[in-house]
This record gives structure tokens, C-alpha cells and sequence, in this order.
């Protein structure tokens, strides 16, 4: 027998992640989910943030692994609302993960809350965990060909991050053809060029931040730099 | 391989549309061209995924749709798997509009004998 049933496959993941969503909303978080590949720096990125943000404003940090609690000790030196998710062979987050450790978490005592996710440039794009923006990372010396490769992601993406910047003169990296191909898949998510570990680009990326925060969360005139 | 946690969620969602007393033996799911699904990589995933399970041997079928493509320059439109694809006039000025459309369009379930 054949059975018509035209529903969206991901209904239960899109259901909990409007929960998440709620429950973040009423408590005036700002989420980030942050997409990149492993060792773009999405760790570094988050830590260094969190040591500019802080004590202005109170960060918490989801991160999703698929083993061990290395990046978790990491954030655990600069904050302490910090659950680390380890996904076994899951290779994104998903909504229900965040809802979990959302259970494990202070709301109170957050401000702007990271989901740091699994590195990986297809899969996390997919699933909705109830962020308010996806911030999408690349790094130079993974080459400028992946936004062309990745465009579910640059295309959802509020922002693109371009991380390593002070690698450029040693790796072959077109950055025209990095940001024509970014602005025909995406012509309103700005691009920011950073270098998390010499401290550049790190102004623009806060201002950007500030600044969406005051429009997710209604916040009013609060500095993030 | 996101198309194993596809193909789970798949079998999630079809599972409960199955009539007591049935099996599912195939399903089919159409997909917006940002689910990036290549199609062997899924039917492989499904495969694995229904291993040992009683619906081993189900079969799926994929409705995958294309990006469609605008040309800013010469207003040509068509559809095409490449999203960065340049127009036939040359331009580069392309505009690919697609969506992350990902549903179960239906399914079908075989009767067991007792």
C-alpha cells in the first residue's frame, strides 16, 4: 500500500529547536552557532572573544566534539557556564543536544551563548538548534575554493569569518575569488578577515557582534569592546 | 556524510506512518538542492542505516531539486546543479535561488503475514 505523507523530515529537530529558542529568548540570550571545518580556529575564536566580551558581558559556551572535553577545559579557564557535547559518531549538533545541555546550564548567567559545533562545513548547516545567527569560519590555508564547495553554509551564514590572515603571504589564497564567490552566493552577510591569534581583525568582529546582540536580544547600549 | 543522520531521520519520520501490522518497503523524499545530497552517498547511507533492521531491502527514491538560476545581466533563467555556474552570455552575474526543502513525500508499506 502506498502512503501520501508530505512532512518535513526534520519536524522533531525544527520543533526543539523553537523550544530552545523560547527558552533563550525569554532568558535574553544572544546565540551563536558556529559552523566552520576543524582547525579553522573556532575554538581560539571563542576564547578570545569570551576575554574581550567579559565582564562586560557574561559568556556561555556549548561545544560539540566528537570526543573528548579538550576544548571545554579550554573554555573552562575564561568562563564557567561551559558544557561540552561529545556527539560519538555524530558529526553535527542537533537540536535536542542543546536542549540537553541547556538543562546543564545557569541561564541566568549568560549574556551571549556559543554553540561552538562539530567541525564540519555541510552537516551542522542543516540542523536548526535554535541560535539566533550562524556565523560561518574559514581559514586561509584551507584555500579559497571552499566557499564555492560549502554553499548551504555561506549562504546561511549572518556573517563570514576569514581566519588566518597573517598565513597569507605562505599559502596559495586567492582572496578575490574568495569573496566573488561568498557575494554571489550571499550579497548581505558581511565578510570580516581576522587573525585570532595576532589579535587582528578582532574589532570588526565585536562591533558585528554588538551589534547583532542588540537586535536579537533588545539590548541597549552595551559596549562589547 | 551528513546523509546518514538524513537517512535516520528518514526512517524516524516514516516509521510512524507505517500502518500496524505493515513493513515499510520504500519511501520517497524530495529534497531542496541546499541539502547538498549526493544521491549515492544517500542510498548507500539508507542501505546501512536499514542493516538489520525489518525494514531492510526498503527502497528510496529521491526527488532532488535544482538550483534555479538567473542571469542579472541578460534576464536568462534555467536550472542546473552547478550554484556558481556562469550564464551562456558570459556573465558571472548570476543569481541561484534554492531552498533547504527536505520532505518525506510518501511512503510504502507491504502487509504481513501472520
Amino acid at each position: 500500500m502506498k502512503v501520501s505523507v508530505i512532512e518535513n523530515v526534520l519536524r522533531l529537530n525544527d520543533e526543539i529547536a523553537a523550544m530552545n529558542r523560547k527558552v533563550l529568548k525569554q532568558a535574553g540570550i544572544f546565540v551563536l552557532d558556529l559552523i566552520g571545518a576543524p582547525g579553522c580556529g573556532k575554538t581560539a575564536l571563542v576564547e578570545a572573544t569570551i576575554q574581550k566580551l567579559q565582564p562586560a558581558l557574561r559568556v556561555g559556551v556549548i561545544v560539540g566534539d566528537l570526543a573528548t572535553q579538550r576544548d571545554a577545559d579550554r573554555m573552562a579557564r575564561w568562563c564557567d557556564q561551559v558544557v561540552q557535547i561529545n556527539t560519538g559518531k555524530g558529526c553535527h549538533l542537533e537540536a535536542n543536544h542543546v536542549h540537553q545541555a541547556l538543562g546543564r546550564m545557569d541561564l541566568s548567567r549568560i549574556d551571549v551563548l556559543f554553540i561552538e559545533n562539530v567541525g564540519n562545513l555541510i552537516c551542522p548547516v542543516g540542523f536548526d538548534l535554535g541560535q539566533d545567527v550562524k556565523v560561518g569560519m574559514f581559514s586561509v590555508s584551507e584555500g579559497d575554493d571552499k566557499p564555492a564547495k560549502h554553499p548551504y553554509l555561506v549562504k546561511e551564514a549572518s556573517v563570514i569569518l576569514l581566519n588566518k590572515t597573517d598565513l597569507l603571504p605562505y599559502v596559495p589564497f586567492n582572496s578575490e575569488v574568495f569573496h566573488a564567490d561568498v557575494r554571489r552566493l550571499n550579497d548581505t552577510a558581511p565578510v570580516i578577515s581576522i587573525s585570532v591569534t595576532q589579535g587582528k581583525g578582532m574589532d570588526a568582529w565585536l562591533a558585528w557582534l554588538g551589534q547583532m546582540r542588540s537586535t536579537y536580544a533588545g539590548a541597549q547600549g552595551v559596549s562589547c569592546t | 556524510m551528513h546523509e546518514f543522520s538524513l537517512a535516520t531521520a528518514i526512517l524516524d519520520l516514516a516509521r510512524r506512518h507505517v500502518p500496524a501490522g505493515a513493513v515499510l518497503r520504500a519511501v520517497r523524499v524530495r529534497a531542496g538542492p541546499l541539502r547538498a545530497i549526493d544521491p549515492e552517498a544517500m542510498r548507500w547511507a539508507w542501505t546501512a542505516t536499514l542493516d538489520g533492521q525489518p525494514e531492510s531491502g526498503a527502497t528510496i527514491e529521491l526527488d532532488l531539486l535544482p538550483w534555479k538560476l538567473s542571469c542579472g545581466d541578460c534576464g536568462r533563467t534555467w536550472q542546473g546543479e552547478d550554484v556558481l555556474a556562469a550564464c551562456a552570455c558570459g556573465s558571472k552575474n548570476v543569481n541561484a535561488d534554492g531552498d533547504d526543502d527536505l520532505t518525506l513525500m510518501s511512503i510504502e508499506a507491504e502487509t504481513i503475514d501472520e
